[in-house]
Protein backbone atom coordinates (compact mmCIF):
# COMPACT_ATOMS: atom_id res chain seq x y z
CA UNK A 1 0.00 0.00 0.00
CA UNK A 2 1.40 2.92 -1.09
CA UNK A 3 1.47 5.40 2.00
CA UNK A 4 -0.05 9.21 1.62
CA UNK A 5 2.85 11.42 2.51
CA UNK A 6 2.18 13.50 5.21
CA UNK A 7 0.54 17.07 4.52
CA UNK A 8 2.57 19.66 5.99
CA UNK A 9 0.24 22.12 7.92
CA UNK A 10 0.01 25.04 6.26
CA UNK A 11 1.01 27.85 8.63
CA UNK A 12 0.25 31.16 6.71
CA UNK A 13 -2.86 31.78 9.10
CA UNK A 14 -1.01 31.55 12.01
CA UNK A 15 -0.06 35.09 12.25
CA UNK A 16 -3.65 36.52 11.25
CA UNK A 17 -4.32 34.24 14.60
CA UNK A 18 -2.48 35.70 16.52
CA UNK A 19 -3.15 39.07 15.32
CA UNK A 20 -6.40 38.71 16.15
CA UNK A 21 -5.58 37.49 19.84
CA UNK A 22 -3.12 40.58 20.22
CA UNK A 23 -5.84 42.65 19.12
CA UNK A 24 -8.52 40.87 21.74
CA UNK A 25 -5.97 41.48 24.53
CA UNK A 26 -5.09 45.44 23.16
CA UNK A 27 -8.89 46.17 23.86
CA UNK A 28 -9.67 44.16 26.35
CA UNK A 29 -7.14 44.62 28.83
CA UNK A 30 -5.48 47.89 30.81
CA UNK A 31 -2.21 48.87 32.15
CA UNK A 32 -3.41 51.68 34.08
CA UNK A 33 -1.16 51.69 37.44
CA UNK A 34 -3.59 52.67 40.63
CA UNK A 35 -1.80 55.26 43.02
CA UNK A 36 -3.49 56.21 45.61
CA UNK A 37 -3.33 57.58 49.29
CA UNK A 38 -3.36 54.85 51.59
CA UNK A 39 -5.13 55.05 54.85
CA UNK A 40 -6.37 53.24 57.75
CA UNK A 41 -9.83 54.08 59.63
CA UNK A 42 -10.51 54.03 62.83
CA UNK A 43 -12.30 50.66 64.07
CA UNK A 44 -15.95 51.18 64.13
CA UNK A 45 -17.08 51.93 67.99
CA UNK A 46 -17.92 49.73 70.39
CA UNK A 47 -21.36 50.55 71.78
CA UNK A 48 -20.84 48.36 74.89
CA UNK A 49 -17.38 49.75 75.11
CA UNK A 50 -17.75 53.86 73.93
CA UNK A 51 -13.92 55.09 73.53
CA UNK A 52 -12.73 57.67 76.32
CA UNK A 53 -12.78 60.74 75.94
CA UNK A 54 -9.60 62.35 75.13
CA UNK A 55 -8.34 65.30 76.86
CA UNK A 56 -5.57 66.35 75.03
CA UNK A 57 -3.83 69.66 76.23
CA UNK A 58 -4.92 72.73 73.56
CA UNK A 59 -1.21 72.88 72.41
CA UNK A 60 -1.28 69.31 71.21
CA UNK A 61 -4.01 69.37 69.00
CA UNK A 62 -3.24 71.57 66.11
CA UNK A 63 -6.47 72.07 64.01
CA UNK A 64 -7.45 72.60 60.44
CA UNK A 65 -10.78 73.10 59.23
CA UNK A 66 -12.23 73.26 55.31
CA UNK A 67 -15.12 74.69 55.08
CA UNK A 68 -18.09 74.45 52.39
CA UNK A 69 -16.48 76.41 50.53
CA UNK A 70 -13.05 75.29 50.37
CA UNK A 71 -11.56 77.64 52.91
CA UNK A 72 -9.00 76.73 55.38
CA UNK A 73 -8.60 77.62 58.86
CA UNK A 74 -5.23 76.73 60.64
CA UNK A 75 -5.84 77.03 64.34
CA UNK A 76 -7.89 80.18 64.71
CA UNK A 77 -6.83 82.39 61.64
CA UNK A 78 -7.65 82.16 57.58
CA UNK A 79 -4.89 79.41 56.47
CA UNK A 80 -3.90 78.56 52.87
CA UNK A 81 -3.33 75.02 51.41
CA UNK A 82 0.83 75.78 50.68
CA UNK A 83 1.04 76.70 54.60
CA UNK A 84 -0.01 73.27 55.99
CA UNK A 85 3.00 71.34 55.73
CA UNK A 86 5.06 74.21 57.33
CA UNK A 87 2.67 74.34 60.42
CA UNK A 88 2.30 70.44 61.36
CA UNK A 89 6.23 70.26 60.50
CA UNK A 90 6.66 72.71 63.43
CA UNK A 91 3.66 71.33 65.13
CA UNK A 92 5.29 67.67 65.20
CA UNK A 93 8.62 68.93 66.01
CA UNK A 94 8.10 71.48 68.01
CA UNK A 95 9.54 69.12 71.54
CA UNK A 96 7.97 71.55 73.53
CA UNK A 97 9.85 74.72 72.89
CA UNK A 98 7.23 77.26 71.67
CA UNK A 99 4.30 77.21 74.04
CA UNK A 100 1.24 77.16 71.40
CA UNK A 101 2.67 73.92 69.50
CA UNK A 102 2.96 70.15 70.68
CA UNK A 103 4.75 69.32 73.87
CA UNK A 104 6.26 66.16 72.05
CA UNK A 105 5.84 64.10 68.39
CA UNK A 106 4.10 61.38 70.63
CA UNK A 107 1.50 63.59 71.79
CA UNK A 108 1.24 65.68 68.38
CA UNK A 109 -2.72 65.37 67.08
CA UNK A 110 -4.44 66.84 63.85
CA UNK A 111 -7.81 67.53 63.84
CA UNK A 112 -8.93 67.78 60.96
CA UNK A 113 -12.41 69.14 60.18
CA UNK A 114 -14.72 69.48 57.29
CA UNK A 115 -17.97 70.19 56.28
CA UNK A 116 -20.44 67.36 53.96
CA UNK A 117 -19.97 69.89 51.33
CA UNK A 118 -16.34 69.89 51.20
CA UNK A 119 -15.07 68.76 47.97
CA UNK A 120 -12.87 66.33 47.90
CA UNK A 121 -10.17 67.47 45.99
CA UNK A 122 -9.98 69.74 48.95
CA UNK A 123 -9.68 67.50 51.41
CA UNK A 124 -7.83 65.43 49.29
CA UNK A 125 -5.22 68.11 49.21
CA UNK A 126 -5.37 68.89 52.89
CA UNK A 127 -4.34 65.04 53.70
CA UNK A 128 -1.82 65.36 51.14
CA UNK A 129 -0.09 67.92 52.42
CA UNK A 130 -0.36 66.48 55.94
CA UNK A 131 1.03 63.40 54.55
CA UNK A 132 3.90 65.69 52.93
CA UNK A 133 4.95 67.16 56.10
CA UNK A 134 4.81 63.54 58.06
CA UNK A 135 6.54 61.96 54.89
CA UNK A 136 9.55 64.67 55.14
CA UNK A 137 10.14 63.91 58.88
CA UNK A 138 10.56 60.78 58.50
CA UNK A 139 12.87 61.05 55.51
CA UNK A 140 14.90 63.65 57.98
CA UNK A 141 14.86 60.95 60.29
CA UNK A 142 15.80 58.32 58.54
CA UNK A 143 18.96 60.67 57.45
CA UNK A 144 19.63 61.39 60.88
CA UNK A 145 19.24 57.40 62.07
CA UNK A 146 20.49 55.87 59.51
CA UNK A 147 22.09 57.69 56.72
CA UNK A 148 19.49 56.92 54.28
CA UNK A 149 15.97 57.63 53.08
CA UNK A 150 13.19 56.51 53.99
CA UNK A 151 12.27 54.66 51.56
CA UNK A 152 15.61 52.36 51.44
CA UNK A 153 15.21 51.14 55.24
CA UNK A 154 14.37 48.13 55.99
CA UNK A 155 10.31 47.40 57.52
CA UNK A 156 11.55 47.55 61.28
CA UNK A 157 13.54 50.09 60.52
CA UNK A 158 10.83 52.57 59.12
CA UNK A 159 8.81 50.78 62.32
CA UNK A 160 10.98 52.31 64.66
CA UNK A 161 10.89 55.76 63.02
CA UNK A 162 7.19 55.55 62.40
CA UNK A 163 6.63 54.66 66.36
CA UNK A 164 8.45 58.08 67.46
CA UNK A 165 6.35 59.76 64.91
CA UNK A 166 2.67 58.72 64.99
CA UNK A 167 0.35 60.18 62.61
CA UNK A 168 -2.71 61.27 64.80
CA UNK A 169 -5.00 62.98 62.60
CA UNK A 170 -8.98 62.88 63.73
CA UNK A 171 -11.30 63.43 61.22
CA UNK A 172 -14.53 64.67 62.03
CA UNK A 173 -17.95 66.16 60.66
CA UNK A 174 -19.99 68.59 62.52
CA UNK A 175 -23.29 67.46 61.26
CA UNK A 176 -24.65 69.99 59.13
CA UNK A 177 -26.80 69.08 56.18
CA UNK B 1 34.17 27.76 -17.55
CA UNK B 2 31.72 25.36 -15.69
CA UNK B 3 32.38 26.12 -12.28
CA UNK B 4 31.50 29.99 -12.67
CA UNK B 5 27.99 30.00 -13.63
CA UNK B 6 27.11 28.44 -10.26
CA UNK B 7 27.99 31.87 -8.66
CA UNK B 8 26.07 33.82 -11.12
CA UNK B 9 23.16 35.62 -9.47
CA UNK B 10 19.60 35.13 -10.66
CA UNK B 11 19.02 38.29 -12.92
CA UNK B 12 15.12 38.22 -13.08
CA UNK B 13 12.83 39.64 -10.64
CA UNK B 14 13.65 42.62 -8.87
CA UNK B 15 13.68 43.05 -5.17
CA UNK B 16 12.94 38.97 -3.91
CA UNK B 17 9.77 39.46 -1.50
CA UNK B 18 10.42 39.80 2.05
CA UNK B 19 9.88 36.23 4.47
CA UNK B 20 6.97 36.73 6.38
CA UNK B 21 7.87 33.23 8.07
CA UNK B 22 8.83 34.90 11.56
CA UNK B 23 6.13 37.40 11.69
CA UNK B 24 3.69 34.92 13.87
CA UNK B 25 6.76 34.73 15.83
CA UNK B 26 6.73 38.04 16.43
CA UNK B 27 3.49 38.61 16.69
CA UNK B 28 2.78 35.94 19.66
CA UNK B 29 5.78 37.83 21.25
CA UNK B 30 3.95 40.76 21.75
CA UNK B 31 0.73 38.74 22.60
CA UNK B 32 2.54 37.11 25.59
CA UNK B 33 4.05 40.43 26.34
CA UNK B 34 0.16 41.88 26.43
CA UNK B 35 -0.67 38.82 28.32
CA UNK B 36 1.52 39.62 31.03
CA UNK B 37 1.67 42.99 31.31
CA UNK B 38 -1.87 44.08 31.74
CA UNK B 39 -4.90 43.22 33.04
CA UNK B 40 -8.24 42.62 32.56
CA UNK B 41 -10.52 45.58 32.21
CA UNK B 42 -12.96 44.80 35.40
CA UNK B 43 -15.63 46.76 35.20
CA UNK B 44 -17.07 49.95 32.61
CA UNK B 45 -17.59 52.63 34.10
CA UNK B 46 -20.76 54.05 34.31
CA UNK B 47 -19.54 57.53 36.51
CA UNK B 48 -17.44 60.30 35.25
CA UNK B 49 -14.13 59.92 37.48
CA UNK B 50 -11.68 62.32 37.09
CA UNK B 51 -9.73 62.06 40.14
CA UNK B 52 -8.15 64.78 42.15
CA UNK B 53 -4.20 65.59 42.19
CA UNK B 54 -1.50 63.83 44.89
CA UNK B 55 2.06 63.57 45.43
CA UNK B 56 2.05 61.70 48.35
CA UNK B 57 0.89 58.19 46.69
CA UNK B 58 1.78 55.20 46.63
CA UNK B 59 1.48 52.35 44.11
CA UNK B 60 -1.05 49.68 44.91
CA UNK B 61 0.45 46.54 43.87
CA UNK B 62 -2.07 43.41 44.29
CA UNK B 63 -4.90 43.91 42.07
CA UNK B 64 -6.79 40.77 43.18
CA UNK B 65 -6.73 42.34 46.38
CA UNK B 66 -8.63 45.74 45.79
CA UNK B 67 -12.66 46.42 45.63
CA UNK B 68 -13.14 49.64 43.89
CA UNK B 69 -15.94 51.92 44.88
CA UNK B 70 -16.55 54.41 42.02
CA UNK B 71 -17.87 57.97 42.92
CA UNK B 72 -19.52 60.67 40.25
CA UNK B 73 -21.64 62.06 38.04
CA UNK B 74 -23.53 59.38 35.74
CA UNK B 75 -22.64 59.77 32.49
CA UNK B 76 -24.55 61.68 29.95
CA UNK B 77 -26.37 58.17 28.56
CA UNK B 78 -27.26 57.63 32.40
CA UNK B 79 -28.09 60.89 33.62
CA UNK B 80 -31.91 60.66 32.28
CA UNK B 81 -32.28 57.69 34.52
CA UNK B 82 -30.20 58.58 37.67
CA UNK B 83 -29.49 62.51 37.90
CA UNK B 84 -26.99 64.34 37.82
CA UNK B 85 -25.57 64.37 41.51
CA UNK B 86 -22.77 62.02 42.31
CA UNK B 87 -23.89 58.53 42.53
CA UNK B 88 -22.19 55.66 43.84
CA UNK B 89 -21.20 52.54 41.49
CA UNK B 90 -20.53 49.06 42.58
CA UNK B 91 -19.05 46.84 40.27
CA UNK B 92 -21.69 47.41 37.34
CA UNK B 93 -24.08 48.69 39.01
CA UNK B 94 -25.34 52.14 39.96
CA UNK B 95 -25.97 51.64 44.11
CA UNK B 96 -26.92 53.61 47.36
CA UNK B 97 -24.24 53.79 50.83
CA UNK B 98 -26.78 51.11 52.36
CA UNK B 99 -25.41 48.90 49.31
CA UNK B 100 -21.69 49.01 49.97
CA UNK B 101 -21.55 46.36 53.03
CA UNK B 102 -23.09 43.66 51.53
CA UNK B 103 -20.53 44.67 48.24
CA UNK B 104 -17.76 44.37 50.89
CA UNK B 105 -18.78 41.12 52.28
CA UNK B 106 -19.54 39.73 48.83
CA UNK B 107 -16.08 40.88 47.65
CA UNK B 108 -14.77 39.28 50.79
CA UNK B 109 -16.57 35.36 50.10
CA UNK B 110 -14.87 35.83 46.61
CA UNK B 111 -11.65 35.43 48.14
CA UNK B 112 -10.08 32.93 49.74
CA UNK B 113 -9.96 33.39 53.86
CA UNK B 114 -6.00 34.35 54.39
CA UNK B 115 -6.47 37.35 52.11
CA UNK B 116 -9.37 38.34 53.45
CA UNK B 117 -7.93 40.61 56.03
CA UNK B 118 -5.15 42.22 53.32
CA UNK B 119 -8.11 43.44 51.22
CA UNK B 120 -7.64 47.40 50.53
CA UNK B 121 -11.05 49.12 49.59
CA UNK B 122 -10.19 52.26 46.51
CA UNK B 123 -12.42 54.69 46.73
CA UNK B 124 -12.59 55.97 43.39
CA UNK B 125 -13.76 59.63 43.77
CA UNK B 126 -14.48 62.44 41.14
CA UNK B 127 -12.65 65.88 42.37
CA UNK B 128 -15.34 67.57 42.43
CA UNK B 129 -17.65 65.30 44.57
CA UNK B 130 -18.78 66.63 47.61
CA UNK B 131 -17.47 65.03 51.06
CA UNK B 132 -21.07 63.98 52.98
CA UNK B 133 -21.18 61.41 50.34
CA UNK B 134 -17.80 59.72 51.17
CA UNK B 135 -18.21 60.24 54.68
CA UNK B 136 -21.05 58.04 54.34
CA UNK B 137 -19.02 55.62 52.24
CA UNK B 138 -16.61 55.50 55.33
CA UNK B 139 -18.69 55.21 57.67
CA UNK B 140 -20.18 52.35 56.28
CA UNK B 141 -16.73 50.48 55.38
CA UNK B 142 -16.05 51.11 59.21
CA UNK B 143 -18.93 49.52 60.04
CA UNK B 144 -18.24 46.21 58.18
CA UNK B 145 -14.74 46.30 59.34
CA UNK B 146 -13.01 47.06 55.62
CA UNK B 147 -10.65 49.30 57.65
CA UNK B 148 -8.02 49.80 55.04
CA UNK B 149 -8.89 52.66 52.41
CA UNK B 150 -7.05 53.87 49.16
CA UNK B 151 -8.07 57.12 47.98
CA UNK B 152 -7.40 57.23 44.39
CA UNK B 153 -5.34 60.22 43.09
CA UNK B 154 -3.62 60.98 39.87
CA UNK B 155 0.00 61.74 40.64
CA UNK B 156 0.63 65.43 40.46
CA UNK B 157 1.12 68.79 42.49
CA UNK B 158 -1.76 69.38 44.96
CA UNK B 159 -1.63 72.75 43.13
CA UNK B 160 -3.77 71.37 40.25
CA UNK B 161 -6.65 70.33 41.77
CA UNK B 162 -8.51 73.38 40.49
Amino acid sequence: MARRKLQEINAGSMADIAFLLLIFFLVTTTMESMYGISRKLPPPPDPNNPPPEIKEKKRNILDILVNRNDQIMIEDRQGKLSEIKEEVLKHVTNNGKDPNYAENPKKAVINLTYDRGTSYKAYISVYNEILKAYNEIYNREALRRFGKTYDELSKSQQKEIRKDYPQIIAESTPETR
Amino acid sequence: MSGHHKFKKKKEGGTPAISTASLPDIVFMLLFFFMVATVMRDTDKKVKVFLPYADQVQKLEKKQLVSTIYVGVPTKRYQKKFGKEPVIQLADKFATVNDIQAFILNERMARREELRPLMITSIKADADDKMGLITDIKEKLREVNALKINYAARKGDVSQNK
